[in-house]
């Protein structure tokens, strides 16, 4: 067991005999415990023909088990609130809010489920967990949504686990057999390859000899290993033309980016986020002074540079604009290529620190946030194997410096992958 | 200044100490410091008491109007001073305009925070738009406001409270697609403008108090302007008749229209499907509709989401939300369906919204409701950002926002007879945006779905109501 101090609290970390990391926080101003429990089980995990088994798996954790057939509506009838799950290329979370009487309820049905799941599993439970997943389909991946499933199939190479969508192929899910997502889940949902995180009012000591007693007597069990990273992608020049849905008619085109970085949790990805922020977050970024009020060419508030967390081998820069009305895609194109590589000479003064306030600002608010925060620490403890890196990394980005960021922009940018969307269709290009 | 005033209570998981603060200058401003203890980001929310109830009738929207001219900046001195700005030390704007009260909240850092006050009280102070400013920023947000409610499911709202509240003027006013230059003016602009600056404030600041001086934070907040209310307009003086229509509709005075038909745009693939149910602001509808909203849709284990998602693959995702705007109050559902299923799926949603006055809901299910309600805003998003944003305490019955279970002294039983009272079937609006064929393929699902239903009379009497009304579809 390690004590660390920290702002909201003393983080206690305990790894249990069966490999399970426990976190806890102590932290005076949540009434009722936040838990988060992280699978490391993401889209990276699936082999070609399993793609979206991960994150149809997580809907499949909430048909309850032959103890606990209504595992919902037994945990909310015990005071439960904000149940759900979320599943990236990573990792899978399970999180919820439970009054502090429930925490030893709450994980020993989390232990239930992650030990007995596959008892649960016929055709009929796949059947109709694979009917709502579709419909979660429906209403999330819109334009949007294939939009990025295009950038990533362009932006990485062909048998790259970040390839494919975490949603997968549906079709392909609707052929796997009861067998096959039990031998999957037995794989990757075991305690070496899990953390819980738990935020609350509550003693340390004794959420951790809870998650001792139940998630602890889970049977340690090897999975498969984790394959080593993929070469950094950093620099890779795109092939060939993509084509997909063109926007639709009356719509603006729009310009999609995606370029490689470093993995999040690195140190070198701090000068990568400072160079999204430089680039497209506000109404002081790149975009918005040059493409929208600039030029013209880009409608204000649609222009958004990102850095995702992505956390295996490397990551990415994702961004988007639209243009305004009489403005082509090509012209839009034209002039997202020109602020990219406008970076590569250099910032202006006072420039780098804005960008640099406004991540430490949003990188505290989600520290005070319990849900955002639980997560930092379950991935910092995957990624540096302490969950107190999550404060150090949110105040590292002091240490950013222009060079940083203009070293950051020259290895990134121009290999950067292009998506133009205008009512004619989809194509993409590749910055010179 | 004079007029500062001291209030208390518990607004978030954080203390709320309350105490006066002096700053300069006339009028009066409240101070609200919350404190939370360990917070690594801070928050100051400046609330001005005057909002969209004093929208003048044909120029509804006027309040937004100010707030998204004063965020975005009508190209000039409001962009360059405010959100430009407050980035450059870190810091975001929030703003929004409620029927009572303007709120503007600062996202920022302890160490930020009397830096971004103070720019956001020179720019309340200095921001004088005049016509040939806001001309152009008007005609692009009335445009913009007219195609998103062109783009489909984007009229659902619009169409919803025009069901809800057909006596309600301000919900006639449907923008239409090629009439950018319909909507707000600058005139009522200018006037809201001079109005709100002469409006009493509160200053809600929301921080790791010991990492915050609170006294230097409030001295940056200018007082209200002391002539501001003198100089209000004639035309929103007598913007309070606007309204007039809406109260009248929450009475009961025009009956609501249960179904409302929009056809598809373009898109085909899924349509919007809203479902309302009015009530009455001032009395214990809000705060009773808010533990329906939990109850119906508040989490992935709510009674909707194992309906239409769970159990029916019908919708992933359930919206909803109580609205109140200080004249009427409505619960608003809102879910999207393949157009095929849409008619099951408005018998399934009003099935369960009817059974809240059919049968008593379990204890812990109506506890737990009663108790996200209260904290809710605790447990989202940046705790000091919620807290500040939260309604400053004011004395007044018991809210679920405000009041544990036991205080209000409300049961299940007492709860189910408040619900037999408020959702009844002429008071439950259906809006459908996008494909279906008609109205007597709901009516039909609906009439199908009721035998056997605990709430069986209430489904067929919207069923009737439906084909009684089916003359008035759109």
């Amino acid at each position: 067991m390690r004590r660390k101090d920290a702002p909201h609290g003393a983080l206690v970390t305990t790894r249990l005999a069966n490999g399970l990391t426990v976190v806890v926080q102590r932290d005076a101003l949540l009434p009722d415990p936040h838990v988060h429990l992280r699978h490391d089980v993401g889209s990276r995990h699936e082999r070609p023909g399993e793609h979206g088994l991960a994150h149809f798996l997580e809907h499949l954790m909430f048909r309850g088990t032959p103890s606990h057939p209504d595992f919902l509506g037994t945990l909310r009838r015990a005071g439960a609130r904000d149940v759900n799950a979320s599943t990236n290329q990573d990792r899978t979370a399970f999180t919820m809010t439970v009054p502090g009487e429930v925490l030893p309820r709450a994980l020993a049905m989390e232990a239930d489920r992650t030990a007995h799941l596959p008892l649960a599993l016929d055709p009929t439970a796949l059947e109709e967990t694979l009917a709502v997943v579709r419909r979660e389909e429906e209403e999330r991946c819109g334009p949007s949504g294939r939009t990025a499933e295009l950038l990533f199939a362009e932006a990485f190479p062909p048998g790259h686990p970040y390839r494919h969508p975490s949603m997968g192929d549906t079709g392909l899910l609707g052929r796997l057999l009861p067998s096959q997502v039990a031998g999957f889940h037995r794989s990757h949902y075991r305690p070496d390859g899990a953390t819980l995180v738990v935020l609350g009012d509550i003693s340390p000591e004794a959420v951790t000899d809870v998650a001792a007693a139940t998630l602890g007597a889970l049977p340690r069990h090897a999975g498969p290993p984790d394959p080593p990273p993929p070469p950094d992608l950093a620099g890779r020049r795109p092939e060939g033309a993509v084509r997909g849905p063109a926007r639709p008619r009356g719509a603006p085109p729009q310009v999609h980016v995606m370029a490689h970085t470093p993995p999040y949790g690195t140190d070198e990805h701090a000068a990568f986020a400072a160079l999204a922020a430089v680039l497209g977050k506000g109404r002081g970024s790149r975009l918005f002074r040059d493409a929208v009020r600039g030029r013209g060419v880009a409608v204000p508030a649609t222009e958004m540079v990102t850095a995702w967390e992505l956390e295996w081998g490397g990551s990415v820069l994702f961004g988007t604009v639209t243009a305004t009305a009489g403005t082509s895609g090509e012209r839009l194109l034209a002039e997202v290529r020109s602020v990219l590589a406008s970076v590569r000479d250099g910032l202006a003064p006072g420039e780098l620190d804005r960008a640099l306030r406004l991540l430490r600002r949003e990188r505290y608010e989600a520290l005070d946030d319990p849900t955002t925060r639980a997560e930092a620490f379950a991935a910092q403890v995957r990624l540096r194997g302490c969950p107190g890196h999550a404060y150090t990394a949110a105040d590292a980005l002091a240490s950013v410096t222009e060079d940083d960021v203009v070293r950051a922009a020259g290895l990134c940018l121009p290999g950067a992958t292009f998506l133009v969307q205008e009512a004619s269709g989809t194509r993409e290009a590749v910055a010179a | 200044m004079s007029g500062s005033d001291v209030s208390g209570g518990d607004v978030s998981g954080g203390d709320v100490s309350g105490r006066g603060v002096s700053g300069g200058g006339g009028g009066s401003v409240r101070t609200v410091p919350v404190h939370l203890p360990g917070r690594l980001s801070a928050a100051a929310c400046v609330v001005l008491h005057h909002g969209t109830a004093g929208d003048p009738q044909g120029q509804e929207d006027t309040a937004r109007a100010w707030v998204t001219l004063l965020r975005r900046g009508s190209g000039h001195a409001a962009d360059q001073n405010l959100e430009a700005g407050l980035e450059r030390i870190g810091t975001t704007f929030a703003a929004d305009a409620g029927a009572a009260s303007t709120r503007l909240v600062l996202s920022s850092t302890p160490e930020h925070l009397a830096d971004a006050l103070a720019l956001l009280s020179r720019t309340l102070t200095s921001f004088t738009p005049r016509s040939e400013e806001i001309l152009p920023f008007l005609h692009r947000w009335n445009r913009a406001l007219a195609a998103a409610r062109a783009a489909p499911g984007g009229s659902a709202g619009v169409l919803l409270r025009r069901a809800l509240f057909p006596g309600d003027r301000s919900s006639q006013r449907e923008p239409r697609e090629g009439a950018p230059e319909a909507g707000v003016d600058a005139d009522a602009v200018l006037a809201f403008h001079r109005t709100v600056l002469g409006a009493s404030r509160d200053l809600v600041v929301a921080a790791d108090l010991t990492r915050v001086d609170l006294e230097a934070l409030v001295r940056r907040l200018a007082p209200p302007s002391p002539d501001g209310p003198a100089r209000t307009s004639p035309r929103s003086a007598s913007a309070s008749g606007s309204r007039s229509g809406a109260v009248e509709a929450a009475r009961g005075a025009v009956p609501v229209r249960p179904l409302t038909l929009r056809p598809s745009t373009g898109r085909s693939a899924a349509c919007v499907i809203m479902i309302g149910l009015r009530g009455e602001s001032g009395g214990d509808a809000a705060p009773q509709l808010a533990v329906a909203r939990e109850l119906l849709a508040g989490s992935a284990s709510s009674r909707l989401a194992r309906t239409l998602r769970d159990a029916h693959g019908l919708a992933y995702a359930v919206h909803c939300d109580v609205q109140d705007d200080g004249a009427a109050c409505a619960l608003r559902l809102r879910f999207e369906v393949a157009p095929s299923r849409a008619p099951e799926a408005v018998a399934l949603a009003l099935d369960e919204l009817f059974r809240l006055a059919e049968q008593e809901v379990e204890e812990e299910e109506f506890a737990e409701a009663w108790r996200v309600c209260r904290r809710e805003d605790a447990m989202s998003g940046s705790p000091a950002a919620v807290a500040a944003a939260r309604p400053v305490p004011a004395p007044g019955p018991a809210a679920p926002g405000q009041a544990a279970p036991g205080q209000a002294g409300v049961t299940p039983a007492a709860y189910r007879r408040a619900m037999g009272r408020l959702v009844r079937p002429d008071r439950v609006a259906v809006v459908v945006d996008g494909a279906l064929d008609g109205a007597d393929r709901v009516a039909q699902a609906v009439l199908e779905a009721a035998p056997g239903r605990a709430c069986a009379d209430s489904l067929t009497a919207y069923a009737r109501r439906v084909t009684a009304h089916a003359q008035l579809d759109t």
